[in-house]
């Protein structure tokens, strides 16, 4: 069964008790009927409109998330930035400066965004993970942000980094076929193979459980559910940084 | 020996019922070959892809008996290894490919879930381009894990194999010039 939020539980909880009153004590005046009609329809009315039904309690935040940069400042703490963001603090300033002009990150509200670092470290430090440890509320634990900025920074990022797609999965110009082709023959040994310079492997994307649509189609020959992941690579990785 | 590997084409979306030459279908190099390929050029694949001019994968059962495609069989996953490495290491760095913690509930959903799949693929060819091999061995080692062709204009000579678009033919040229070059 489906997990009802509290505000869907109190109206119905609010229903049954209308109907029980109704049955076990019918109002025997109109006018009483009538008031108290008004009455439910209020409750009922303020139910629904309230925002925050439960009031808001304050969280304790103690993020560590920060430590990054204390460890990016030392050279021979870089290995420790390394296993937490998953890229060495100088690629981590130049993914920084691609994707820090996006217009995602740019808002006409009164209240500004968090900086675009920490949106892209929360990110990172989520993809880097899996299981229990990728849950979003041990991620917000972690950043001490809250569950939702979580979502958010993770969307934004991606967005961001989904623009620059075209920049960097690519077919190969001539000259660094050529380059690959060259590998190719002095690997095999077999100047005839030089033109298969590509490879192709599959490979499932396991889900952390299963779907609940068309759960079944996602069941693999390894048990578990996942998508299926098609690439396409370069045997040697001659590709000059041209951007 | 490196292993960072770029990818230059992927496809997903399809779910992991479906078999790998299934799901090929689904690839740049099957929907417009003209695009990643030029005259004789050609793919490794393994035993899973059926064989055409463009996709020549290693033998099946009883065809890998014969002692020539062994032997083709052999060098060709020699080659081929690394494919796992970079596997290994896309998989080894971007850990949310090993669960991946996505709700599919909703046509949209499988969308976002193919979402972080393609974010990681950029990310990998982006970190290989900058950090280059080490990183990615250091990855997968702690998890163990265009031009237009035309024939006429002088381009390279095309063999007739791949005119006729026959992939068994094109394959069995590939292993007799192996044989050829042992001997």
């Amino acid at each position: 069964m489906a997990r009802l939020s509290f505000r869907r539980k109190a109206i119905r909880f609010y229903l049954l008790h209308m109907l029980l009153r109704h049955m076990f004590i019918p109002s025997r005046d109109f006018d009483v009927f009538c008031r108290q009609n008004q009455l439910d329809y209020n409750m009922l009315h303020y139910i629904i409109t309230t925002r925050y039904l439960r009031g808001r309690e304050k969280i304790p935040k103690a993020g560590n998330l920060h430590l990054a940069w204390s460890y990016a400042e030392d050279k021979h703490k870089h290995a420790r930035f390394v296993t937490m963001l998953r890229l060495t603090p100088a690629s981590f300033q130049k993914l920084l400066h691609c994707i820090e002009g996006h217009p995602i990150f740019q808002t006409n509200s009164h209240r500004p965004q968090a900086a675009v670092e920490i949106q892209l470290s929360v990110a990172l430090y989520r993809m880097g993970r899996y299981g229990n440890g990728a849950s979003v509320e041990d991620i917000a634990r972690i950043a001490g942000i809250s569950e939702g900025s979580v979502e958010k920074y993770t969307e934004r990022c991606q967005i961001a980094i989904m623009s620059l797609h075209d920049q960097y999965v690519r077919a190969l110009t001539v000259e660094e076929k050529e380059v690959e082709k060259r590998w190719i023959e002095r690997e095999s040994r077999c100047p005839g193979w030089r033109d298969g310079y590509l490879m192709y492997d599959g490979t499932p994307v396991d889900l952390f459980q299963r779907p609940g649509l068309n759960g079944d189609a996602y069941y693999h020959r390894k048990c578990r559910y996942g998508i299926n992941l098609q690439v396409c690579y370069l045997f040697f990785p001659s590709f000059p940084s041209s951007k | 020996m490196p292993s960072n590997l770029r990818i230059v084409d992927y496809s997903h979306g399809m779910t992991a019922s479906a078999h790998d030459s299934l799901a090929f279908t689904g690839t740049c190099a099957s929907k417009y070959p003209e695009f990643l390929f030029d005259g004789n050029e050609f793919a490794w694949a393994d035993s899973a892809y059926s064989c055409t001019v463009r996709m020549i994968p290693i033998h099946k059962r009883p065809a890998a008996h014969h002692p020539d495609n062994a032997h083709f069989d052999k060098c060709v996953s020699h080659l081929r290894v690394r494919s796992e490495h970079c596997i290994g290491s896309l998989k080894g760095r971007w850990q949310c490919l090993r669960g991946l913690r996505v709700h599919i509930n909703s046509k949209h959903e499988h969308v976002t879930a193919c979402r972080w799949i393609s974010i990681c693929i950029i990310l990998h060819n982006m970190l290989v381009e900058w950090e280059g091999d080490k990183w990615s061995d250091f990855w997968r080692l702690k998890y163990h894990m265009e031009e237009e062709f035309d024939p006429a204009a002088g381009g390279p000579q095309v063999l007739p194999s791949v005119m006729i678009n026959d992939g068994e033919a094109r394959r069995k040229e590939l292993v007799d010039e192996l044989v050829r070059l042992a001997n």
